[in-house]
């Protein structure tokens, strides 16, 4: 047995590492229990140059642009693969033998890597209104507060603009980055017939990007190099290892690996024990502590609660973000070269509030294509490749890439079950997403209003990708916050119901997922939960 | 002493058999699969270092015994309930009559003098072609001599019998698939053959032994494929992943030469045997053996794999398919760094068989581009369009080609030209490569 001293926190994900922080600011000691893959081939080998630079001068590019196995020239269908890049594809290590998931139609996504799925986030990082957050069972009050903790802690760069009505306002917000010429000729054009747009429900700005325009503690200012698909120089976006590795100064910290947390029981006296394995061989371990934060991700936590409560075949909703890709040719930008200097995260945000009353809105992020090379775009043209490369890297500069997000709430047709396997050997987790005809018409209805305005905005939509379900690796609503006494909910506090001393604090608990992506609310709410654990424990 | 200690230690109710040419390709086979069949087997050779390759066993005497020396034939024959007949001269020598034809009275001499009623003699296909060289004439008179001998005698006439990497016509084939980029064929390479796996050979022989109703028979023995010489070789190259054109040297041109040869080269490498048995087609008919004793034999692609093991890809194979490619791609040629990259990529991502139209790629390169934009349109998933997939990836990410990939952008119209003339070009290379993709799968 080994006594963990205060908290223990499963994970160290966008939620984990908040809530540890919130606690060790209040002065309690945690201990976090973790897998924690690393990448340890390809960051060492990136230079700290602008794309173009790298592209022509460095002879290893090949080993981070493809993968040391090719494992980044996709051949199959397309799923959550494009944000994983080679340098990335540690964020997704083992998962598939070590959290085993049957999901013949959806991309379940789970990380056990330092920094969990962050590793991999696109940055964009909106916080939710007030109605949204209390759909999702947050307390919309307090959460304000939390989001503006976050964003210090963090940096979030962005833009008061348009968008600001559809995602509140954020005191500590820094200067936005340099936007790049397909995102500003758009951006100037939008301006120019604001009142079309806004009349039908189109509102552009740009994102609110969890990436450094200026300095802060010791991390940089984006370079603006176009690398921020295979690296990350000078730590200007945020990643929560960041975080875990600052944490590991303060004397109250204790980060542990690899440990794949298994259950938990609570003991009489309220602590709770913990179950481990330590995947160097060390075998099953216990860890002792006070109260226990289970941040593993909406699926990770899913399991080990489930498995804890032996809630073995009992359904739990799902929710993920629908993800559909709408490639475009902007066609007012041809003929003029590609940016030099600018990011390779969103560009641009448009958001569709179709009644105008802000309840169901769209949104979708504008990436310019140049940075994930241009041999991913032949694949998905029928031409000769001979032909199609000499067309693309025509057209390449001027391809815009509008990722659009729907919002997603429970249903009958959306759940997990965690399984027993018949020889006893572990269990797995069983996912069915299925969205309804409705859901769907109505997703496509707003996909078309949003191409309209694509097309008014100089961009000429071809035919839109749509990825397996899950794909937008925006999972949630396991274990909902819900007010009523249901067994597998959390209450508002973020306890897990039915327990002591056990919390959640990641998407698990979230009971709606609007359209807007959901890391900037997980690490609020996160803050929050770390927050009200530390006080229990007075 | 052999025979007494194995006979005493064995059970001396076993029959035994008396195996000529043992040490040869066939006959180590033979031996082997007689001797998993619980006979006592007498391994003849003629000279002892060729048993070498026989398996051990203590139900086996080696016996030292020619066919020109009635004397060691009938010691050898001693005490056998069989005679496996497999020895031949078989390279056009001059003694080739010496050893088939006097061989065969001297054999049926021995069996008589012995009291051992049973041969199966191994002929061959070449017996019954109409122009025959030295060998085939050796051949179809010893037959004569065995069934005119009032013995219990079986004949089987094989097609091409193949079964380990350097023996027979297939061992040779193999070596000139393996170390020449064009492979010389005497003749048209129209003729038909039913290869044949030696394993299949060797059951053959002992179902003949155990079956009384194939006394006085004589047996076509084939695979159940007949497929024409070009083919023959085609499937050997492809098993080893690879293609080779082929030289088809004229029939006149090459009797000459075989002819030429044989005057001046003590063992030359091609015979006039070689010449006229592989240029007239023979009536191989397994159904008589399928009927009397059973013959089942493996088809030639499961025969490949057996001697070859799974399919391999040749490195060459790989770097010529990646300068294809890249020539195509851009037109340039890659370094022997990105071959070796593009190889390693193919061994990393992609399956390693060769489907139909990856076969007809690597025969016909020129035609890579019409089949990428083929498969484009009919079938994206395929090895082809996956493998200008992956060269397109490997080219982008290399400095000395970033520039390619990287190009200044033309103004609006000019550019619009650009696409316009590289989309009506694709189009052209589809409407060309899609007939040609459905003639290469009908020609499969």
């Amino acid at each position: 047995m080994n006594a963990t001293g205060d908290v223990i926190v499963v994970g160290s994900g966008a939620s984990a590492v908040q809530a540890a922080q919130a606690l060790v600011e209040a002065g309690r000691t945690v201990t976090m229990l973790d897998v924690g893959h690393e990448d340890i081939t390809y960051a060492a080998l990136i230079p700290n140059a602008p794309f173009s630079h790298v592209r022509q001068s460095d002879h290893r590019q090949h080993r981070y642009f493809l993968g040391d196995e090719f494992e980044g020239i996709p051949l199959g269908v397309l799923g959550a693969g494009p944000q994983v890049t080679p340098p990335r594809q540690y964020v997704v290590r083992h998962s598939d033998e070590l959290t085993p998931t049957q999901a013949p139609d959806f991309a379940a996504l789970e990380s056990l890597a330092l920094g969990g799925l962050g590793g991999a986030w696109g940055a964009v990082c909106f916080p939710f209104l007030e109605h949204e957050s209390a759909r999702c069972g947050l307390p919309a009050a307090e959460m304000r507060e939390h989001y503006e903790i976050v964003a210090r802690r963090i940096g979030i760069s962005g833009d008061r603009d348009d968008l600001e009505p559809l995602h509140g306002q954020l005191e500590a917000l820094q200067v936005p980055l340099e936007i790049d010429a397909n995102a500003s000729r758009i951006l100037a054009r939008y301006e120019r017939r604001k009142a079309i747009f806004q009349r039908e429900g189109i509102s552009i700005g740009k994102p609110l990007l969890a990436t450094l325009s200026q300095a802060l503690n010791d991390r940089q200012a984006n370079p603006c190099y176009d690398m921020d698909f295979w690296s990350n120089a000078g730590d200007s976006v945020y990643r929560p290892d960041l975080t875990v590795r600052q944490l590991q100064k303060s004397r109250n910290f204790l980060y542990r690996r690899p440990y794949l947390v298994d259950s938990f029981t609570e003991t009489n006296d309220g602590r709770v024990n913990v179950r481990a394995c330590a995947l160097d061989g060390g075998g099953i371990e216990t860890f002792e502590a006070r109260r226990l934060v289970l941040a593993a991700g909406a699926l990770g936590t899913a399991r080990i609660v489930l498995r804890s409560l032996r809630q073995f075949d009992v359904p739990v909703p799902l929710t993920c973000n629908a993800h559909t890709y709408v490639p475009c040719l902007h066609y007012r930008n041809l003929g003029r070269p590609p940016c030099e200097r600018c990011h390779s995260l969103a560009q641009l945000t448009m958001i569709y509030d179709p009644v105008g009353d802000r309840q169901h809105l769209t949104q979708g992020q504008m990436y310019s294509y140049r940075s994930l090379l241009l041999f991913r775009l032949l694949k998905e043209l029928p031409l000769p490749h001979r032909e199609s490369l000499r067309m693309m890297r025509e057209l390449a500069p001027s391809i815009v890439i509008w990722v659009i997000q729907h919002e997603d709430y429970p249903t009958a047709d959306k759940h997990c079950v965690l399984r027993q396997r018949p020889d006893g050997a572990g269990d797995y987790l069983e996912i069915e997403w299925q969205p309804s005809a409705t859901e769907t018409a109505s997703q496509r209805s707003s996909e078309r209003a949003m191409m309209r305005a694509m097309r008014r905005l100089g961009c000429w939509p071809m035919r839109p990708v749509r990825p397996q379900h899950g794909s937008s690796v925006h999972y949630a609503t396991t274990l909902p916050f819900d007010t009523a006494d249901k067994l597998l909910t959390t209450e508002p506090s973020g306890r897990l119901r039915g327990t002591k001393a056990v919390y959640i604090a990641d998407g698990a608990a979230f009971a709606y997922l609007p359209a807007k992506g959901l890391t900037g609310t997980l690490m609020a709410n996160a803050n929050r939960v770390g927050q009200q654990v530390a006080r229990t424990m007075d | 002493m052999l025979a007494t200690k194995s006979s005493s230690s064995d059970g001396g109710g076993m029959p035994t058999v008396a195996v000529t040419g043992a040490g040869g390709f066939i006959g180590r086979n033979v031996v082997a699969c007689l001797l998993e069949r619980d006979w006592r087997v007498k391994a003849m050779v003629r000279r002892l270092e060729t048993s070498t390759g026989l398996p051990k066993s203590d139900r086996l005497e080696v016996v030292q015994a020619d066919m020109r020396d009635a004397e060691s034939l009938r010691r050898a024959v001693q005490g056998a309930n069989a005679v496996v007949h497999l020895a031949a001269a078989m390279a056009d020598e001059r003694d080739s009559d010496e050893i088939n034809v006097g061989g065969a009275r001297r054999l049926v001499a021995a069996c008589r003098a012995t009291g051992c009623a049973r041969i199966i003699n191994i002929s061959t296909q070449s017996a019954k072609i109409p122009r025959q060289g030295v060998y085939a004439r050796t051949k179809s008179a010893a037959d004569a001599v065995f069934h005119s001998s009032g013995l219990a005698v079986t004949t089987l006439l094989p097609s091409i019998v193949y079964g380990d990497e350097t023996s027979g016509v297939f061992g040779t084939v193999l070596g000139f698939v393996k170390k020449l980029p064009i492979v010389p064929v005497l003749g048209d390479g129209r003729w038909i053959s039913a290869p044949v796996y030696v394993g299949d050979v060797a059951g053959a022989i002992h179902s003949c032994l155990e079956h009384d109703n194939t006394i006085g028979q004589r047996y076509d023995l084939g695979g159940p494929e007949q497929i024409s010489f070009d083919e023959f070789i085609d499937r050997i190259a492809a098993a080893r992943g690879i293609c080779r054109r082929k030289l088809h040297i004229p029939f006149g041109l090459s009797l000459l030469g075989a002819r030429v040869a044989t005057t001046l080269l003590p063992s030359p490498p091609i015979t006039v045997s070689n010449v006229l048995g592989s240029n007239q087609n023979t009536n191989i008919d397994i159904g008589p053996a399928r009927r009397d004793f059973g013959f089942q034999p493996i088809d030639f692609s499961s025969g490949l794999s057996r001697v070859l093991g799974p399919v391999g890809i040749d490195e060459n194979v790989l770097a010529t398919e990646s300068i294809v490619i890249a020539q195509y791609l851009i037109g340039q040629t890659p370094s022997p760094a990105l071959q070796d990259r593009y190889a390693a990529a193919c061994r990393a991502r992609l399956r390693e068989d060769a489907d139909v139209e990856l076969q007809f790629a690597r025969r016909h390169p020129r035609f890579w581009p019409f089949l990428d934009a083929a498969t484009g349109i009919l079938r994206p998933h395929s090895t082809v369009r996956q493998r200008v997939f992956l060269m397109t990836a490997l080219l982008e990410a290399t400095p000395e080609y970033a520039g390619f990939f990287l190009k200044p952008p033309e103004k609006p119209l000019r550019l619009m030209a650009r696409v316009a003339w590289q989309g009506t070009r694709g189009v052209a290379r589809i409407a060309v490569g899609i007939p040609l993709l459905f003639w290469a799968r009908r020609n499969a």
